[in-house]
């Protein structure tokens, strides 16, 4: 018996990179529906830091520098939007961050990194080293021990929580299907559409996307695809609401709109522990008043770990890893969703992929690719 | 090095104290942990130096609790008093001692946590002047605190009646009684009936409150409805519903009980596994005869494990204490199984007079009538509850989604307030039950702390392990 | 609010400063039940919408109880006893900058 597809698109996965895409399609006029996991699930997007960064982005592959910057420029539109259509304010602002940087070493090491990126870029790439003292020109709350930073007037942030809220009330409100504890544990290709089981059913789509971070390993294998994928942990802690302190974003440290101060952060590969600990929570409170002594006598509310989903050169994965199945991974959910919502959807949409997103294929893991392309 | 200890209890209440003197007694050192000033938890608050430690004037059991409670602690076990634990990693415990981190090693973790007031949401209970009834009696115990003014009690409850029967003692009347809950119809007291004949002593008790309530001439208002606090920086007055008619009493001070429950924060944030009750309305860490939890080593005991009152508290305590024994090799099973024997006819029999509790006191307002929409359920972040139901809109299925959504619960309590009436929200708007909707997952540190003591705690080890 | 009664146990008593005030307690008393008993208002406006909230629970739960207590800000008062010479601050609205600097 043929099969009657449900709808035209499936997103699987209900976090910021599933939400986003699923809105863009809806955008597009295509019939979606967004498969999501239960409350529970590992989900990166409620961990989120929070940053709109583009600097440094592209160090190990040098399209996704271009990828950033866009990202960066369509934010403001994506921001104007969800405030008109959800009555969502995201919070968004752009004032240009640094990376702070406590030692010399540190700051040689960045400063090496930014030269290469520019150097890379096709289009000028404008960034600054800055040094103690001009550093806190910048931010005059930076303490004395810390060696300097670099500066990009690229960077910003929003509030990620609202983001991903905000993206939810757009799918929703533009007809889209969002279907909660339905977390996808099988995949069966039949003849030209895809016959998803869930926990709550089964669906049928022509095409799927799959957007599940780290539970993207397991959905490619069920169609026969390795996705170079591994966890990294990462610690944030969260403070008392606090007066508004700083004029640029710190990669390190941010206030958010609600004035509690988020700050970060670890990277640690520790498989799916999701827990945080007390060394490094010691160590994150430790590093956070070498950067900025006064905040000796804040309170800590909370704290977090979450896992980001990082490929082995740190940037996103776009590819059509089999007729109609779309493979979207990142982990910059939040600097990366004004791409996702506007020209990523339009890609699975119409099913053929821009020109700034073909180097980001699966292909490029593969051990004789270097070979291949040249 | 690390501290290293047989057993960590937290708690020093009467299951606590109990189990740390049962594990002397069987020879075994163990460190009781207290975020109070005074151990006695809130039972028992001020047995040691209070203002009616040692007086009648708050009845035979506070006094003889008491003198048990300063007996059990002063057999020389290790209690500390202002120890407030802000977190639990593997085997370490960390907890804050005037401003400075300490830590213990253990592989035996007993939660002895207690109960908490459960949270009546109704408008107008963020107003300076609305506190829980046993927030009232804490500062009666403790320092000879009575209401000065009029005041009513508002809800249902043994605690409420029992308050009611001390501050009436103590000449401190309340201008009326603003009952939530339905009189106990005579058939739930007859299908009781061996149990309440067995806890005669207690149903006189109970019996002996509500004469002296009748005899002070104080109004009870029944079945009250659409309860409402007035008031603008602090409580004016308190409307409501009763038998038909709208009625509005000046008063400064509204004191507001429905039961208690288990407080979980720390089960909570283990990933311990928990069950809804629905006899208690309320979740409860899932443990196994001895009150070993789903997470291995750690136990729990008393009211933390499920409401059974002060009178079954010690013996669940000292289940537990016999488990750990055994486990190092201090008792043989079969000398464990004998004395523990005991320990549970205690417990089956606390638990027979619980069930009619549990049916004679439901709570009403807190756990039946929806929550009206413009009413806060969120204290510390101010969310009210068609916030909670707009994030159900917005397709939140659970506490996780729902917290993200609308900021409920990210506040310094961390859900302890909230909890209960969001899971409750999600769950009269999806139709999920409260099992499949569950809690809040509560992250450490379980008190807010400044970072300069975190950035100053102790590293004992090398955190290799943590290097990044 | 409160007042104290008049047949309780002997203890000694205890002076606080309360935003520069003396105020009297009992031993044993909790910062909390020292600053209901002198009736001190506002006692908290929230750092949130500055509304005005004064202690809940009295049993650690709901952090409505918040001052400052010898420079530490966001104490728990229903946990803490009175000490004689401890300064409470009243935490009135978000915490002003200044109170930052180290």
């Amino acid at each position: 018996m043929p099969m009657q597809p449900e709808c035209d698109v499936a997103v699987i996965g209900g976090g910021l990179v599933g939400v986003a895409i699923a809105c863009g399609l809806r955008l597009a006029g295509v019939n979606t529906v967004l498969l999501d996991e239960g409350d529970a699930a590992i989900r990166a997007s409620r961990g989120n830091f929070g940053l709109v960064w583009v600097q440094g982005k592209g160090d190990l592959l040098a399209p996704y520098t271009p990828w950033a910057r866009e990202a960066g420029r369509v934010w403001p539109e994506l921001a104007r939007w969800l405030k008109e259509f959800t009555g969502l304010d995201v919070g968004l602002e752009q004032p240009g961050g640094v990376f702070l940087c406590m030692t010399e070493d540190d700051l040689a090491a960045r400063a090496a990194q930014m030269a290469r990126v520019a150097e890379q870029s096709a289009e000028p790439y404008e960034y600054e080293m800055v040094d103690s003292r001009r550093l806190r020109e910048l931010v005059p709350q930076v303490g004395p021990k810390v060696a300097g930073a670099s500066y990009s007037a690229y960077d910003g942030q929003a509030n990620p929580i609202r983001l991903f809220r905000a993206l939810h009330r757009a799918f929703v409100q533009l007809g889209g299907r969002y279907a909660p504890n339905a977390g996808v544990t099988a995949i069966e290709r039949r003849s030209s559409a895809y016959r998803l089981k869930t926990a709550d059913g089964e669906w049928t789509a022509n095409r799927i996307v799959l957007a599940s971070g780290l539970g993207n390993v397991g959905l490619g294998e069920q169609l026969g695809i390795s996705i170079p994928v591994k966890p990294m942990r990462g610690q944030i802690m969260v403070t008392e609401r606090l007066p508004q302190l700083f004029p640029l974003v710190m990669e390190q440290i941010r206030q958010t709109d609600d004035g509690t101060l988020l700050i970060g952060t670890s990277w640690e590969d520790v498989g799916f522990d999701l827990s945080t600990s007390y060394g490094t929570t010691r160590r994150i409170a430790r590093n956070a008043l070498d950067f900025v002594p006064m905040l000796r006598s804040v309170s800590v509310v909370r704290s977090w770990a979450a896992l980001r989903i990082l490929t082995p050169d740190a940037s996103p994965i776009y590819d059509e890893i089999a007729p109609g199945a779309f493979l979207v991974t990142c982990h910059s959910g939040v600097s990366l969703a004004g791409n996702h919502v506007f020209a990523t959807a339009r890609w699975i949409a119409d099913g053929r992929i821009p020109q700034n997103m073909r180097a980001f294929s699966r292909a490029r893991f593969e051990p004789n690719h270097q070979e291949r392309v040249a | 090095m690390i501290e290293t200890v047989d057993a960590v209890i937290i708690g020093a209440g009467p299951a606590g104290a109990a189990a740390a003197a049962s594990l002397r007694e069987l020879g075994i050192a163990s460190v009781l942990l207290d975020e109070r000033p005074e151990a006695g938890g809130n039972i028992y608050r001020g047995a040691l130096g209070g203002a009616f430690a040692r007086s009648m004037s708050l009845g035979k059991d506070y006094a003889s609790g008491a003198a048990w409670l300063r007996e059990a602690i002063s057999s020389g076990l290790d209690v500390r008093p202002s120890s407030a634990v802000s977190r639990i990693d593997a085997d370490v415990v960390s907890y804050d001692s005037g401003g400075t981190i300490r830590r213990l090693r253990t592989r035996h973790l007993v939660l002895a946590t207690g109960a908490i007031e459960r949270a009546m949401p109704l408008p107008g209970w963020t107003l300076p002047g609305v506190m829980g009834v046993g927030a009232a009696q804490l500062l009666m115990k403790q320092s000879g605190l009575v209401p000065d003014g009029r005041y009513v009690l508002c809800g249902n409850g043994p605690l409420l009646l029992l308050l009611a029967k001390q501050l009436i003692d103590l000449g401190a009347l309340p201008a009326a009684i603003v009952e939530t809950g339905r009189r106990t119809p005579i058939r739930t007291a007859f299908s009781h009936g061996p149990a309440l004949l067995e806890h005669r002593a207690s149903v006189a008790k109970g019996l002996g409150f509500l004469a002296a309530i009748r005899q002070a001439g104080i109004p009870v208002y029944r079945d009250a409805r659409s309860i409402r606090v007035e008031g603008d920086a602090r409580v004016r007055a308190i409307r409501f519903t009763s038998a038909g008619q709208a009625h509005e009493l000046a008063v400064d001070l509204v004191l507001c009980h429905e039961g208690i429950v288990p407080n979980i924060q720390l089960s909570l944030t283990l990933g311990c596994a928990h069950d809804w009750d629905d006899a208690q309305a309320s979740f409860r860490p899932r443990v196994d005869a001895w009150g070993e939890t789903s997470r291995p080593g750690t136990f729990a005991i008393g009211d933390c494990a499920g409401i059974l009152g002060a009178a079954a508290a010690p013996h669940s305590g000292r289940l537990a204490a016999l488990a750990i024994a055994s486990a190092l090799d201090r008792l043989r099973p079969a000398q464990r199984d004998q004395l523990a024997s005991l320990e549970r006819r205690h417990l089956l029999s606390e638990r027979r007079f619980r069930h009619f509790l549990d049916d004679a006191y439901r709570p009403a307002l807190s756990a039946q009538s929806p929550i009206a929409d413009e009413v806060v359920v969120c204290r510390c972040e101010r969310i009210a509850a068609n916030e909670v139901r707009a994030a159900v809109r917005d397709g939140a299925r659970g506490p996780a989604q729902a917290k993200v959504f609308t900021r409920c619960g990210m506040g310094p309590c961390q859900g302890r307030v909230c909890g209960p009436a969001v899971t409750r929200i999600i769950a009269e708007e999806t139709g999920q039950s409260r099992e499949e909707i569950g809690n809040y997952h509560p992250r450490f540190p379980l008190k807010p702390m400044v970072l300069a003591e975190l950035a100053t705690a102790p590293d004992e080890e090398a955190d290799h392990a943590d290097a990044a | 609010m409160f007042k104290r009664h008049n047949n309780i146990a002997d203890a000694g008593r205890v002076e606080i400063m309360v935003d520069g005030r003396p105020v009297a307690a009992r031993t044993g008393d909790t910062v909390a039940a020292a600053l209901l008993l002198a009736d001190v208002a506002p006692y908290r406006l929230t750092a949130l919408d500055r509304e005005p909230r004064a202690p809940f629970c009295l049993m650690g739960v709901c952090f409505d109880c918040l001052v400052t207590i010898d420079g530490l800000a966001n104490r728990q008062a229903c946990l803490i006893e009175v000490r004689n010479g401890m300064r409470v601050e009243r935490q009135l609205g978000l915490r002003e900058l200044t109170e930052l600097t180290p």
